[in-house]
């Protein structure tokens, strides 16, 4: 049995062909800058700290367009692998790993956020195949320059999301710091996308696991979910929901597995966050289930796919949280099949749109209504 | 080596596997210091208004608002913990016979940033608790060789040593001195020497809580308020757990035992499934070490201690997700967490779980995990020592 409605894919990275790309969008004294070194360029990706993976690639093999430039940087193979294998009403382009941005330079995070931010716009944004939404970068560095940054794209109709992965000043996300950014967002009514992996890169002070560096990055992947916990509970902690009640987020990359002992650790809490933080007036819970939503890869496995639905039963109304996503062109992306074997029939049409529209704002979307007409022309 | 003191729990009776003690004056462990260190120190005082008495161990960076014990145990005239008695007349009102003692802000000594006074206080702590609670003639209590995990030599000695007492029934980890996961190779003579001695090691959470690990309590920034630490005081044990199976401590040593104290037994589940299902896909090529899964590691293994769990969860609820792990049932253990303000009695813990459960949550899953004065490895242990 196969779902054979519409979906939207809440995960799908994208990047430029090569960082010369991204460089012809800095303003002169950037560029130049960039292109200063003797020999190859300044990166405008931070550093990234802990394990090589193998071969170095993080992406599916076959994702790799033939001109050797990086997976998810070619729409027409994007299209070919993802847009019309599967149905796919919309999908949220939000970046690749390393552009995050964790440059130690406010001055250039600021401007590579404007030039990435230029460029997805230029290059799929305004792309004719109207499937293509996406993210816009911002520099959690200066929470002010950040807010200024959503205020000026934030408008575009096919911009529908901050996307958050680095926290730059090294606290949770919660924290009141970043609140101009929050505030932002809401003015501009575009939703939160909490992407795991942001501590990963320099300069961020907070830690990747809680407990000290793991020394495999199979150990830091199977925990890397950890600080998304941190980051919502940051999130309830310091009243962002409370100041911002239409505040829409979405936490990606986590896996599900662990969210009834996050939830029902949370709401355990209650009376200590009652007394210790003046903004929280509901259960820890409660924001979750007005405010927040999961997406869905990594799909745990357990050992009978039955395990999962059951643990995650444990929570009421949980599926009505989850979002589909694949996570594409990464190497441990979801299939949608995947996703249909693992999640009970009776899930699919909320997890697979319903979900994501509302996570989304996009509470006009309709699943029964054909799909968009440029869609239609790509499908046919 | 079976001793008449040490009865066999009747039948009923619950095992507690975590119990705080304390001292009730630090001038009390002082009494097991090097006069040098004593001197250093200071006693209460020395110098007017009380003043004379440096703090021995590192300070909790985070506390619970009412001050982190239950209300009945925090007077003024007690530290919480320290009276035998008072301990004694909780586990008697709720069916406890053996229980085990394992420090309380004393787990942080090998945070301590002087590693020799770390050192020092752990060893003095070890002789402190063998004097003043394990020699009881009930037989009640049991204890823990506080490791000095920042300087690995010196607690594997400190294990083979401690570890002849016959009321030692196994090993804690409690501050993280070296700031790195505990399955790092560093630690692995630690493991080496607890293997040799038969006992267990017990992993308790909080051990990232004084102000100057090098390594955080939560990851993705520090918790700015003790709820958040609480409710995310699991991460930190889950990257040491990790670190132990990944590492292959596990493997080195398939008879060593693992118990986790104090992060509850919630996470169980989503953990594994996301452990194996990465070990499937990365797991040959970083840790070809490994011949078992991570979950087959884990039932073999590891036990949980069911202190402390999500307090206002539905039973029926937690139940539910207890099921969703074949074989969880032999793996989980009760601990009061007594006199924490988050501990638990028995009656509460077992309504969490099945009620087919009961005895080995309670008891039987303890009773193997130990290394119990009349437990019969104890006695081959000393066999084999003696030829």
């Amino acid at each position: 049995m196969a779902y054979e409605g519409k979906r939207i894919d809440t995960d799908v990275h994208h990047l430029w062909k090569s960082p010369d790309v991204l460089i012809d969008y800095l303003p002169e004294r950037w560029r130049d800058y960039m292109r200063m070194p003797a020999r190859g360029k300044h990166p405008v990706d931070p550093p990234v700290m802990l394990h090589p993976v193998p071969h170095g690639i993080h992406t599916r093999i076959d994702a790799l367009p033939e001109d050797g430039s990086p997976a998810g940087s070619d729409y027409d193979l994007m299209r070919v692998q993802l847009l019309e294998r599967f149905s796919l009403e919309r999908v949220i382009l939000s970046f690749d790993i390393g552009q995050t941005p964790g440059l130690a330079n406010l001055e250039l995070a600021v401007e590579v956020c404007r030039a990435a931010n230029n460029w997805t716009i230029d290059t799929w944004l305004e792309h004719p195949d109207e499937r293509l939404y996406g993210g816009i970068l911002v520099p959690t560095q200066s929470p002010l320059e950040a807010a200024a940054e959503i205020r000026r794209v934030g408008s575009h109709p096919r911009v529908c999301e901050v996307v958050l992965v680095s926290s730059a000043l090294g606290r949770a996300f919660g924290d009141p710091v970043y609140h101009p950014i929050y505030e932002a967002a809401a003015e501009m009514d575009l939703t939160l996308g909490l992407h795991i992996g942001g501590e990963i890169f320099y300069p961020g002070t907070s830690q990747v696991v809680a407990g000290g560096p793991p020394n495999t990055r199979l150990e830091r992947h199977s925990l890397h979910m950890q600080p998304s916990q941190r980051h919502l509970l940051s999130f309830i902690t310091h009243g962002v929901f409370e100041k911002f009640p239409r505040l829409r987020l979405i936490i990606k990359e986590t896996g599900l597995g662990l969210y009834p002992w996050l939830l029902w650790e949370m709401d355990a809490v209650y009376d200590e966050l009652r007394i210790e933080s003046s903004w929280v007036r509901r259960r820890p819970s409660e924001y979750f289930f007005s405010n927040v939503w999961v997406s869905t890869q990594p799909l745990d496995e357990s050992p009978r796919p039955r395990q999962l639905i059951d643990l995650l039963q444990t929570v009421d109304r949980f599926a009505d949280r989850l979002c589909f996503s694949t996570d594409y062109p990464h190497h441990d992306a979801d299939e949608p099949v995947h996703d249909d074997r693992l999640l009970p029939e009776e899930w699919w049409d909320r997890v697979y749109f319903d979900n994501p529209a509302q996570a989304y704002g996009w509470t006009h979307l309709r699943r029964e209504t054909p799909i968009g007409a440029a869609a239609e022309a790509s499908l046919s | 080596m079976t001793s008449e003191t040490d009865p066999a729990p009747r039948d009923g009776e619950a095992i507690d596997t975590y119990v705080h003690h304390a001292w009730p004056t630090q001038s009390e462990l002082q009494s097991y210091m090097s006069a040098g260190w004593t001197v250093f120190l200071g006693r209460p005082g020395e110098i007017r208004g009380g003043r004379g008495q440096a703090p021995a161990l590192p300070p909790r960076t985070y506390e619970h608002p009412a001050g982190g014990y239950l209300p009945s145990t925090a007077d003024a005239e007690h530290v919480p913990g320290s009276d035998p008695e008072i301990t004694d007349a909780f586990l008697r009102e709720h069916g406890v016979g053996r229980a085990i003692v394992g420090f309380d802000h004393g787990l942080l000594a090998p945070a301590a940033l002087n590693p020799y006074l770390g050192l020092e206080v752990a060893r003095a702590a070890n002789a402190w608790s063998m004097d003043h609670w394990l020699n009881d003639d009930a037989g009640r209590w049991h204890g823990l060789v506080l490791v000095p995990n920042h300087l690995p030599a010196q607690a594997a000695e400190e294990i083979r040593s401690v570890g002849e007492h016959e009321r030692i029934v196994g090993v804690v980890m409690g501050g993280n001195g070296l700031g790195h996961p505990f399955g790092n190779p560093i630690y692995h003579g630690i493991y080496d020497a607890a293997a040799e001695m038969g006992l267990p090691v017990v992993i308790h959470v909080g051990g990232e809580i004084p102000p100057n690990t090098s390594s955080h309590p939560t990851a993705g920034g520090l918790p700015t308020t003790y709820a958040e630490f609480y409710a995310l005081r699991a991460q930190s044990v889950l990257t040491h757990l990790t670190s132990l199976i990944i590492q292959g401590v596990l493997e080195r040593h398939r008879d060593l035992k693992v118990l986790i104290a104090g992060a509850g037994t919630a996470w169980i589940p989503g953990f594994l499934w996301r452990l194996d299902a990465d070990f499937r896909s990365q797991g040959a090529r970083e840790a070809p070490w490994l011949e078992r899964m991570p979950s087959e590691q884990f039932m073999a293994q590891v036990r949980v201690t069911t202190y402390a769990g999500a307090r206002g969860v539905a039973p029926e609820r937690a139940i539910a997700l207890a099921e969703t792990v074949p074989g969880a049932e032999e793996v989980i253990c009760y601990a009061s967490g007594y006199p924490r303000w988050d501990a638990e009695v028995p009656e509460t813990v077992v309504s969490r779980y099945p009620e087919a459960w009961r005895d080995k949550v309670l008891h039987d899953n303890a009773l193997d995990l130990f290394r119990w004065p009349d437990r019969e490895s104890g006695a081959v242990r000393a066999t084999a020592k003696e030829a």
